[in-house]
């Protein structure tokens, strides 16, 4: 890469938006999160494990500080209410970077501390733990220009989204499905999608009562073609990061989310709706103002400033 | 994209956290190291297992025995075992894609049996059912006959 297009680049990525799509987006983000933070009060009892041996590889980022005071329950609760908190401080702009930053904290701190204390995994929360921690730097690195938009009257439109937001957002949604896919096929190839395995987990997992379980478990053609066509998304999701095939793999990953969540129930909703927000073309939609979500409870034409104005 | 813009751009030190995050994200799982939440190497799913074993136990006089209390309960969960979670799940000889040979069976549930302090109270033996699950007609899943099997641990 020449220094021209380095700095072509760095210029682009740097570049400051409105933040139309960047509000919607870090709504989703945050108050899924705080959602998700939910699942750990109600299954204390039931997923953590208290009388095992610690397990000897690293799991999360606290594995130095393993130990008793990580194995005490009231830990994991604080830090929920913590996120409660602090999330909705974010959403309603009050003590702003902090509200975002110790959102991001708290919430990587509440799920290392039960991942710390389970005798199985579970990856519901790493994409959305990754996310908060890109939006709360990028609320750090607004602030002064939002700061300045708010003393003049004017918070919203003075808030910029700048490019390295959404770019690092996608990267690291593209990457994370990458990972599941390149997974796969370094541990078990590309026999992964033989059909019996998902025939298997859809038989102890599948929600009986579906119509599409029943499809699954009845064609080991048709559950061939899912296996392979979820690998091949996965493998190939990285490309998202290129306009061209972004919506492409946007809808196969939704549908492939859709298939997860109906079938087998798990929590997969919040990475559905970040890769729906991420690769369909909301953000191209909401800022050449084909789409104001604001319409929702402002229907007042008039009320809705152009993008251009 | 043409869009309205009138914040000046920012500095090259706002990519420092992003390319951070990204490069973990991407390069962890590189070094060997499958999780360490909140980066991962995405393993759910990951294995190609072709059967499951169902279990079922009961004791010298046909009461049904929880399967916790011989080392016979599901705790694979379709993520590799071993990563990404800090504590080793209870003893257990479940797992997808293995079908535990006789001794590993009776292993168990004595390794149970002593652990809860049950050997007393299953009446002389207990009877294990394993059901293998696997490819019956290469279209559907079934129980295979073949496979499965019914054996016996006497309790002295």
């Amino acid at each position: 890469m020449n220094p021209t297009s380095t700095q072509r680049l760095l210029s682009w990525l740097l570049t400051r938006h409105p933040a139309t799509f960047g509000r919607l987006f870090e709504f989703f983000v945050v108050f899924w999160s705080a959602c998700l933070c939910t699942y750990l009060p109600v299954t204390q009892l039931t997923e953590r494990v208290y009388d095992t041996p610690q397990n000897e590889t690293i799991a999360t980022i606290l594995h130095p500080f393993r130990g008793s005071l990580l194995s005490n329950p009231m830990v994991e609760i604080g830090l929920v209410l913590g996120v409660w908190v602090c999330a909705a401080l974010w959403l309603c702009q009050r003590l702003l970077p902090f509200s975002s930053w110790l959102t991001a904290l708290l919430f990587t701190l509440a799920w290392a501390v039960r991942l710390e204390n389970m005798g199985k995994t579970i990856h519901v929360s790493h994409l959305s733990a990754l996310l908060l921690w890109v939006l709360a730097w990028w609320r750090q690195e607004t602030l002064k220009e939002f700061r300045e938009a708010c003393s003049q009257g004017q918070s919203w439109s003075g808030l910029f989204y700048p490019e390295w937001v959404f770019q690092s957002c996608l990267t690291i949604a593209a990457l994370f499905y990458g990972w599941a896919g390149w997974s796969k096929l370094a541990s078990s190839g590309l026999d992964w999608a033989n059909g019996i395995s998902m025939q298997l987990w859809t038989k102890l997992w599948g929600n009986p009562d579906f119509f599409a379980t029943n499809w699954v478990l009845e064609s080991r053609p048709f559950t061939i073609f899912l296996q392979a066509l979820s690998l091949a998304l996965e493998v190939f999701a990285p490309l998202a990061i290129l306009p061209f095939f972004r919506t492409w793999i946007g809808i196969g990953l939704i549908g492939m989310h859709i298939g997860i969540v109906t079938i087998f129930g798990w929590g997969f909703h919040g990475n559905m709706i970040f890769v729906a927000l991420l690769m369909l073309p909301f953000r191209q939609w909401l800022e050449e103002g084909r789409l104001d979500w604001r319409m929702f409870w402002n229907p007042s034409p008039n009320k809705i400033p152009s993008p251009k104005a | 994209m043409d869009v309205y813009c009138k914040s000046p751009p920012g500095s090259l030190r706002e990519l420092i956290l992003p390319i951070a995050v990204i490069g973990l994200t991407f390069g962890l799982p590189l070094t060997g190291v499958v999780d360490c939440y909140p980066f991962t190497g995405a393993p759910m799913f990951n294995e190609e297992p072709l059967v499951y074993c169902e279990y079922s136990a009961k004791d010298g006089l046909g009461n049904e025995i929880p399967l916790e209390l011989l080392r016979l309960q599901r705790i694979d969960n379709g993520n590799p075992p071993g990563h990404g979670h800090g504590r080793k799940p209870r003893k257990s000889i479940d797992r997808l894609g293995k079908i535990p040979s006789v001794d590993e069976v009776e292993e168990a549930v004595w390794g149970g049996l002593i652990e809860n302090r049950m050997a007393q109270k299953v009446h002389g033996s207990v009877t294990i059912e394993v059901q293998v699950i696997g490819d019956v007609d290469g279209n559907r899943i079934g129980i295979l006959p073949e496979k499965s099997r019914k054996q016996t641990v006497w309790i002295q």
